[in-house]
């Protein structure tokens, strides 16, 4: 189903440019299969592709389920898959041709809308709680800190929890707590002021069966070196803590791994 | 049939005040439930919050004063900062909340407070007005992650997706709420010994707007049904310096206020590439905000600057360090393509917060209605501001447990149950002679906002929008359809009971808007271009009489902070 648009130029152009959305269409109580539905909206300055599903329903007036809440990468929830790869679709401009579909490997609620339930979850099986030691109790506003001690903790923070590296992950999730999940752990293990066992944590998370593809980086809308830092940083911890299997995956399992990765 | 759930507590939003609010009440021993309309701690303003309140703790070191000139400074700050409409002795225990109780708090579990590398706060200089949670733009979303995860900890129940639809009253008292479950398509009863109402901002109610979208005046509106007074909701703020483009990033700020560690603040060019603001060369500029906006009307008034673009914010002049380090907003500018060091970033207003909301004692967060607390910036009390509106939860936490206790849970009235599950069930329309999403009823609506009620208004422009917007309530409600027959995930639903809350809203809005016969601060009327702190220094207050809005004016209480002229050209006066 095409449906042309409405709208009239911006900007006294001639020839309008438009966005072609081809939209995952799914209500699992009324529809017997999913489908999919074309959309033709005029391109806006700047356009990002949450921009255009608005378009969808504000200007032609037809229904697409999807979340969204801030806008601007601060709600984390309006992570999709567009044109095969997860897209955080507040923060990617439109492409003049797209595939819009759920955010692969969860659960679908409705249209766009994916059920987050069991990977949130997850977020707080690392136990994403500050721990002080015993023998350092908080003694007040400030406490004694320094930047340069919170910097990689601070990269961390960046962390929206928008799934799409969950998404990229190619590793089963029951045998892995997934990259989302070890950010939130390096965040805590990765701050000065912490004293629980995080190597223990990860280790419990299934560490040891990241296969080092970098595919959670590539994905991060907000430039984490999930892989680089999080992971490889934990992994040293564990190292250092006495877990001897959670180095870095060779190359092999890489190899193995990624083409028969979840959803490939 | 909606499923009924009981709680000691209602906790109605999922921001900052309620989710502080939830904690208190929980770690007192209440049975607390919370309806989040959107997820909680992702939704609402609170994640927004890019600048934490700062005047120092006394004696911290860098700028030693005593707590008395610490007070005097935030008193005066909070008091311009509100156009002297604020509720000064509220301010001043929230301010004391601020470093008695919201950041060791928060720090004592975890939160980062933006240090230098040799320990340092790193605040604004000269002032020390400001602090960040690990940078500018972040504090938010990082607090309200940290209670997000508290209130899940605690094992508290939370309905996400879910929001409530209108209070519920038996014998005078509110007794809970009714909700609609947007995601499986239920609709909910909760019942309750008291309710806190902490729906947030109602800022999604023009084109261009802050906040997220589910701020659409629910809370105002609710509480006006069962007998609340609002207070002062003429009272918009804007922002002048948010993205012009693209459409979805309009709530992108670019903070007027000085920079992490610097004194420097940004500037504003107009469509000639003049220099037209900077705020570092301002002699009084307590309020930034008021200021852009103040100057930027000169802009429009001489036609080089429009409200919706044709002027731009730059970062040229300020340290490389500090926009790459410490300024969320320096990645977004860089996504389009744009060096915040070399190039400008073009802006547009938006309606961001409000002074007003629904009127409460400031000392208990009770409203007019038995029942029924307030907290957060849905209420009257002050702008806004994560520690603020995190005192609002704590305060109406304590009073609600010291109220409720021993008490049995209260007696629904049947008939007024009914006969909201009836007014929600009958939106999900699905007949084919419907022609309208509510999503473009509500686009309908914000347009009449935003060209009648934007921040240059007159009597004649807020007219017209009146009427525009009834005729919206008569010739497009009822065409409104959701558009599918599935009851998952329809937010069209919830968007259409949204769609009828802010016409109400916005016609509320302009009426009080109608009344002020000046302007102050946020609120500017080109037909009374004076701040007239002699006759309008007064609330403005309305409530449900007899089914019609009754307007009235109550006195201001500025026991701390006066201003200091009396009637004055609207530009002259710097709040």
């Amino acid at each position: 189903m095409s449906t042309r648009s409405v709208g009239s130029a911006r900007d006294g152009e001639d020839a309008q440019p438009v966005v072609r959305a081809t939209v995952f269409k799914f209500a699992p109580d009324v529809d017997p299969a999913p489908h999919y539905e074309t959309f033709e909206v005029p391109l806006a300055r700047g356009m990002r592709v949450l921009d255009v599903l608005e378009a969808i329903r504000e200007d032609l007036g037809q229904p697409i389920s999807y979340r969204w809440l801030c806008g601007v990468k601060k709600c984390g929830l309006c992570a999709m898959t567009v044109n095969g790869r997860p897209c955080l679709t507040c923060w990617e401009p439109a492409e003049p041709d797209m595939i819009i579909e759920p955010l692969a490997g969860f659960p679908v609620i409705r249209d766009l809308v994916v059920d987050r339930d069991a990977v949130d979850a997850r977020l707080l099986d690392v136990d994403p709680f500050l721990h002080r030691p015993e023998d350092q109790p908080y003694r007040g506003f400030p406490e004694p800190l320094s930047g340069a001690a919170m910097r990689r903790a601070g990269t961390m923070m960046n962390c929206i929890e928008c799934l799409a590296c969950v998404s990229a992950c190619p590793v089963p999730r029951e045998r892995f707590i997934g990259p989302a999940a070890l950010v939130q752990l390096a965040r805590w293990a990765f701050d000065p002021r912490d004293g629980a066992d995080r190597a223990a944590l990860a280790v419990a998370g299934g560490i040891a069966e990241c296969a080092d593809c970098g595919d959670c980086t590539a994905a991060c809308p907000a430039g984490i070196p999930v892989k680089e830092i999080a992971i490889a940083g934990l992994r040293e911890l564990c190292i250092r803590s006495g877990y001897p299997d959670a180095g870095p995956a060779p190359q092999e399992k890489c190899r193995l791994v990624v083409p028969r990765g979840r959803d490939r | 049939m909606a499923r009924q759930v009981d709680a000691d507590l209602l906790i109605i939003g999922g921001g900052g005040a309620g989710a502080k609010a939830a904690i208190e009440a929980h770690d007192l021993g209440l049975h607390v439930v919370m309806l989040v309309k959107g997820f909680l701690g992702r939704s609402g303003c609170s994640i927004f919050a890019g600048n934490l309140n700062w005047f120092g703790p006394p004696g911290d070191g860098a700028r030693p004063r005593s707590e008395a000139e610490r007070q005097k400074q935030t008193l005066e700050f909070l008091a311009k900062y509100t156009h002297y409409l604020g509720d000064q002795e509220y301010m001043k225990n929230a301010a004391r909340f601020t470093f008695d109780h919201f950041y060791p708090w928060l720090e004592e579990r975890g939160l980062y407070i933006l240090r230098d590398d040799d320990g340092a706060v790193v605040v604004d200089l000269p002032h020390g007005t400001q602090a960040w949670a690990t940078k500018m733009g972040m504090s938010g979303q990082i607090i309200m992650d940290m209670m997000r995860k508290e209130i899940f900890r605690r094992g508290i129940l939370v309905l996400e997706e879910t929001a409530a639809t209108s209070l519920l009253t038996a014998g005078g008292a509110v007794v809970g709420a009714a909700a609609l479950d947007y995601r499986r398509g239920e609709q909910i009863v909760v019942r309750a010994k008291a309710t806190i109402l902490a729906t947030g901002h109602s800022n999604y109610l023009s084109l261009r707007s802050t906040g997220t979208r589910e701020g659409t005046a629910a809370g105002w509106v609710m509480a006006f049904r069962v007998g609340c007074a609002l207070q002062n909701i003429e009272m918009q703020w804007y922002h002048v310096s948010d993205v012009a483009w693209p459409r979805s990033w309009m709530r992108l700020h670019l903070y007027p206020n000085p920079l992490p560690g610097t004194a420097h603040q940004t500037r504003l060019y107009n469509r000639d590439g003049e220099l037209f603001f900077d705020g570092t060369s301002v002699p009084r500029n307590p309020v930034p905000y008021i200021m852009q906006l103040k100057a930027l009307v000169q802009q429009v008034r001489a036609g080089k600057a429009r409200l919706d673009g044709g002027y731009y914010t730059s970062y040229r002049h300020i340290e490389p360090e500090v926009v790459r380090g410490h300024i969320y907003q320096t990645q977004f500018v860089e996504k389009l393509g744009l060096d915040p060091l070399r190039d400008v970033i073009e802006n547009g207003v938006t309606w961001h917060m409000n002074v007003g909301g629904i009127r409460v004692n400031g000392q208990t967060m009770q409203s007019d209605v038995p029942g029924l607390y307030v907290a957060g910036s849905v209420s009257a009390l002050v702008t806004g501001g994560l520690p603020n509106v995190m005192y609002d939860g704590y305060v109406a936490a304590r009073h609600a447990a010291d109220e409720i206790r021993g008490r049995p849970l209260p007696r629904l009235d049947q008939s007024v149950v009914e006969r909201d599950l009836a007014r929600v069930a009958a939106y999900f329309r699905t007949d084919p002679e419907g022609r309208l999403l509510p999503a473009q009823v509500i686009k309908r609506i914000r347009t009449v906002m935003w060209e009648h009620m934007n921040y240059i208004k007159s009597d004649a422009t807020m007219r017209r929008g009146l009427e525009r917007l009834q005729r919206i309530r008569q010739e497009a409600l009822p065409r409104m359809h959701v558009g599918s027959p599935s009851r998952r995930f329809s937010y069209d639903w919830i968007e259409a009971v949204d769609a009828e809350d802010m016409l109400d809203a916005c016609e509320l809005m302009i009426r009080f808007s109608l009344h002020r016969k000046e302007s102050r601060g946020g609120f500017f009327r080109e037909d009374y271009p004076i701040t007239d702190n002699a006759r309008w220094l007064r609330h403005i207050v309305g409530r449900l009489e007899n089914g019609a809005l009754r307007l009235e004016e109550l006195p201001v209480d500025l026991r701390y902070a006066k201003p200091a002229e009396e009637v004055a050209d609207f530009f002259a006066v710097d709040y």
